[in-house]
């Protein structure tokens, strides 16, 4: 019983902070002046969502825009290559298979700092700098090593019973491939998808670094110019962090089991 | 097992070319540039020199008049602080977990800080120390300490920062803990207790080193956020006042995007991806001996 | 169009020059400086915006019997006098961001105090960080944060509805302000007595040289900048006049008040925006600092030197 109350203050405890920030989002300034805990005034408003939803230097809804624009993509095709790499590592022997795993856990710590200058100076000789592309490039690479890590390590699970009785039955391999294995795969890549996804969704170096016309700027590069480079004030910034977060949040608790088995599954076995 | 070239080359193939050149490529062109000066003559460890004893790096007057220490002793001091916090609190907040009713759930809003994107992690951080709005001033009250905005001055910016980043990461702690006590084998428990052992003892002989697998990968990932933190600094207080919150990955960013000397930033970006390549070095040696 | 803008085409050679077109001598000092190259004159200033010094609300002044000082001294003892006020939280508010309009406050500073050419001295890195002349103003704005007549740095709209409500009588802004409360005609402004220099940011134009029409794009530019032209737009309100001459009584009446301070000073450009680059950054990170510590002048002082630039 005492454990069950300290368990739900630890929640209210960690609840607190986003009924703060919701609480500065959805009334009007001068009601917050002496802290948002004080009901004093209380009159709702959806005004800030709307002001940070439009805001004519730093509208989110364009920003929202070029974030899904940018994490579809940059989702999709690293999961589509890199599960496609993670079978050919852990179904096929070949002489570069273990430089190449050891390459692909050794990118799992890389911090994204390392690639920052010359990826830039890359991009710049491409034409590629200030474009979704590049950026969707990028993010495909760096996304490819964990992912492939990670199908690998699910590949690993499959017993290859299925795939041997197609191939007596004379299924080349990339037909079994994507007829008898992808189908299996399924939940493993939910998970992958659930957190790349959100992993993107939320990226903000890289963008600082490839992207920077005002209109193409990402939902999480809008925020920091709130900070006080643009008119914008509590109210407008808490609404507008609200939206940004919605987002991963919604993936997160509609994918819940695959994003918790991702990230205990290939960390346990 | 076949070696069959061709299916080789199309499964694997496309992935590798893209992490060759957008990845392996980079990370070596950056190595280079560090050894370099902006003429692009090679200059030895001198840049190493420069950037290790400049004051942005490491301020050693900091100990004497207060912060800021310089961008790796306060990376140090995230570590030493973040980290048992985070591994502490999550196992106990795991353990306590176990048996409450709609406990899941209770671990669902604790790992919410996990999921959204760090920049607005900062934004919060900063919201709850702010002197205003912010919750931990209201707190504050209860022990009669004045109201201020914690992130505003030099002697509390980057412990801030640090308490903020424990509520926003404990729930990996929190949930992977959870996780691999429920692996722990029922019978262990039951043996123990029938041989008379205290709660405590059993704790500590049987749970802790069980969870080794687990707290290997928890300090690991944990080591690597606390390292390569940006985005709650950047939004935050970015690294100011006075350089007091700077962090490593963010001075790697103000030399190269501000004041434009790739090969300093270049050193800072070697030295992060040395101590990122130390910390996982157990964790991969684990994950090598599983693969082969 | 932003100075460098057209400083880089005209030199390129897109631009007409407008030597001869425009009447220099009826501008304000300064004010044609950035769009000059060498002594080709490529751009003209219209109208613009200022920092000209410390707003307050007349009805608040007049509350409390407060009236504005004409030296140092009478403005330390206002200060005195405002900190004394119950509800007060501090005399004068202190705005900030990613780090104006701390930036703005103490180029005022240092501007009042060591004369307009130390911030184009800055800027172009012929005069130290450490320098007497620097000092002067330095010392003065930490001696007034010592005594604690600035507030806490605190985000600059919510601050601004603070000082409004009355927690502060002070803040230094710009003239956006105007737009930015209920009732403009309340706002009184007054700068550091002594202030010979006000930041200017101006706003120019410039005439491609691909134009059809040079000759009467010409007459154009050169109307739109006399003191006539000028006169007119800041009939509109929010404008201030980069020419001189113009009436006080051209401007509407809140504007009115910035156009008696900026009388006879030298306009002058930002000085971290002009810097720009590393400097920029670190400028508004020390003042951040500055502002809660002030006993940390001579630190502050040594970063700015080292990363200020060098001539």
């Amino acid at each position: 019983m005492l454990v069950s109350l300290l368990g739900w203050l630890v929640a209210l405890v960690w609840i607190l902070p986003f009924m703060g920030v919701f609480m500065t989002a959805i009334r009007p300034l001068d009601e917050l002046l002496n802290g948002w805990w004080n009901f004093q005034t209380f009159r709702p408003t959806i005004s800030n969502f709307s002001g940070a939803w439009n805001h004519p230097t730093a509208a989110l809804s364009r920003g929202m825009l070029n974030s899904l624009i940018v994490a579809v993509p940059a989702t999709l095709l690293p999961l589509f290559l890199a599960t496609m790499a993670g079978y050919g590592l852990s179904r096929y022997k070949f002489r570069l298979r273990t430089p190449l795993l050891a390459l692909v856990i050794i990118a799992l710590a890389l911090p994204q700092q390392t690639i920052a200058v010359p990826i830039f100076q890359m991009m710049n000789a491409l034409n590629l700098v200030d474009t979704y592309l590049g950026l969707i490039i990028v993010h495909t690479a760096w996304g490819i090593p964990w992912i492939a890590f990670f199908m690998r390590n699910f590949f690993t699970t499959i017993p290859k019973a299925m795939e041997e009785a197609a191939r007596i039955d004379g299924a080349s391999d990339i037909t079994i491939f994507f007829k008898v294995v992808l189908p299996l795969a399924m939940p493993a890549i939910g998970s992958a998808f659930a957190l790349q996804f959100t992993w993107v969704w939320s990226d903000f170096f890289l963008a600082l670094i490839l992207i920077y016309s005002p209109d193409k700027l990402l939902a999480t590069q809008r925020i920091p110019l709130m900070r006080g480079v643009y008119h914008v004030d509590w109210g407008l910034l808490s609404s507008a962090a609200i939206l940004v977060m919605v987002v991963p949040i919604v993936v997160y608790l509609i994918l819940q089991r695959y994003y918790i088995r991702g990230m205990v599954g290939w960390s346990l076995k | 097992m076949r070696t069959r070239a061709k299916y080789v080359a199309f499964f694997v193939i496309p992935a590798f070319a893209l992490v060759g050149i957008f990845v392996v490529y980079p990370v070596a062109r950056t190595v280079v540039l560090s050894f370099l000066d902006s003429d692009g003559k090679f200059v030895g460890l001198q840049n190493y020199i420069k950037v290790l004893s400049s004051r942005e790096i490491v301020n050693l007057e900091g100990l004497s008049r207060g912060f800021p220490l310089g961008a790796l002793v306060h990376n140090l001091l995230w570590i030493a602080i973040h980290l048992p916090l985070t591994l502490a609190l999550g196992l106990v907040l795991a353990v306590l977990l176990r048996n409450v009713r709609g406990g899941a759930v209770i671990k669902s809003i604790i790992f919410l800080g996990m999921v959204m994107p760090m920049i607005v992690g900062g934004v919060m951080i900063n919201f709850m120390f702010d002197r205003n709005l912010g919750i931990f001033n209201a707190f504050m009250e209860i022990f009669a300490i004045p109201a201020r905005s914690w992130t505003a001055y030099p002697d509390t910016a980057l412990l801030a920062l640090i308490f903020g980043s424990v509520w926003l990461w404990v729930g990996f702690s929190t949930v992977l803990y959870s996780a691999g006590l429920e692996t722990i084998p029922k019978d262990l428990y039951e043996a123990a207790q029938l041989d008379g052992a205290s709660a405590l003892k059993i704790f500590t002989k049987i749970t802790i080193p069980m969870l080794r697998p687990i707290t290997i990968v928890v300090v690991t990932m944990t080591l690597l956020w606390e390292l390569k933190v940006f985005d709650i600094v950047y939004v935050a207080t970015m690294g100011g006042p006075g350089g007091a919150s700077n962090v490593l990955a963010l001075q790697m960013y103000l030399y190269a995007f501000r004041a434009l000397d790739f090969n300093r930033s270049a050193v800072v970006a070697v030295l992060l991806t040395m101590s990122t390549l130390l910390v996982s070095l157990p964790l991969l040696r684990t994950l090598r001996d599983d693969q082969s | 169009m932003w100075a460098s803008f057209i400083r880089e085409y005209g030199q390129k050679g897109h631009i007409l020059t407008l030597n001869g077109v425009l009447d220099e001598a009826k501008f304000l000092p300064g004010a044609l400086d950035a769009v000059k190259v060498g002594d080709k004159l490529y751009g003209a200033a219209y109208t613009g915006k200022v920092k000209p010094g410390f707003w307050y609300r007349k009805s608040f002044f007049a509350k409390h019997g407060l009236t504005p000082p004409n030296t140092w001294n009478e403005f330390v003892e206002l200060l005195e006098k405002i900190k004394k006020i119950p509800g007060i939280k501090a005399p004068i508010a202190s705005g900030d961001g990613v780090g104006w309009p701390l930036s703005d406050v103490t180029e005022h500073f240092l501007i009042s105090f060591g004369g307009p050419e130390l911030q184009l001295d800055l800027i172009e890195g012929k005069v130290r960080w450490d320098s007497n002349l620097v000092m002067k103003g330095m010392n003065k704005l930490v001696s007034l944060l010592k005594n604690k007549y600035f507030g806490e740095p605190t985000e600059w709209t919510l601050v601004l509805k603070q000082w409004w409500n009355g927690d502060y009588a002070l803040y230094f802004m710009g003239s956006w302000i105007t737009g930015m409360v209920d009732d403009p005609n309340d706002l009184g402004v007054f700068a550091l007595p002594g202030a010979n220099g006000v930041v200017f940011g101006a706003d120019y134009a410039f005439v491609p040289k691909y134009t059809q029409y040079p000759e009467e794009a010409k007459k154009l530019i050169a109307w739109l900048c006399s003191p006539e032209g000028q006169a007119l737009q800041v009939k509109q309100g929010g404008h201030v006049a980069t020419a001189v001459g113009i009436d006080l009584s051209s401007y509407p009446p809140v504007d009115r008040e910035v156009a008696k301070i900026i009388q006879g000073v030298t306009a002058l450009p930002d000085l971290d925006d002009s810097i720009g680059g590393e400097f920029q950054p670190t400028f508004w990170d020390q003042l951040k600092l500055l502002w809660v510590a002030p006993d940390r002048l001579n630190d502050v002082i040594r970063t700015l030197q080292e990363k200020a630039p060098k001539k």
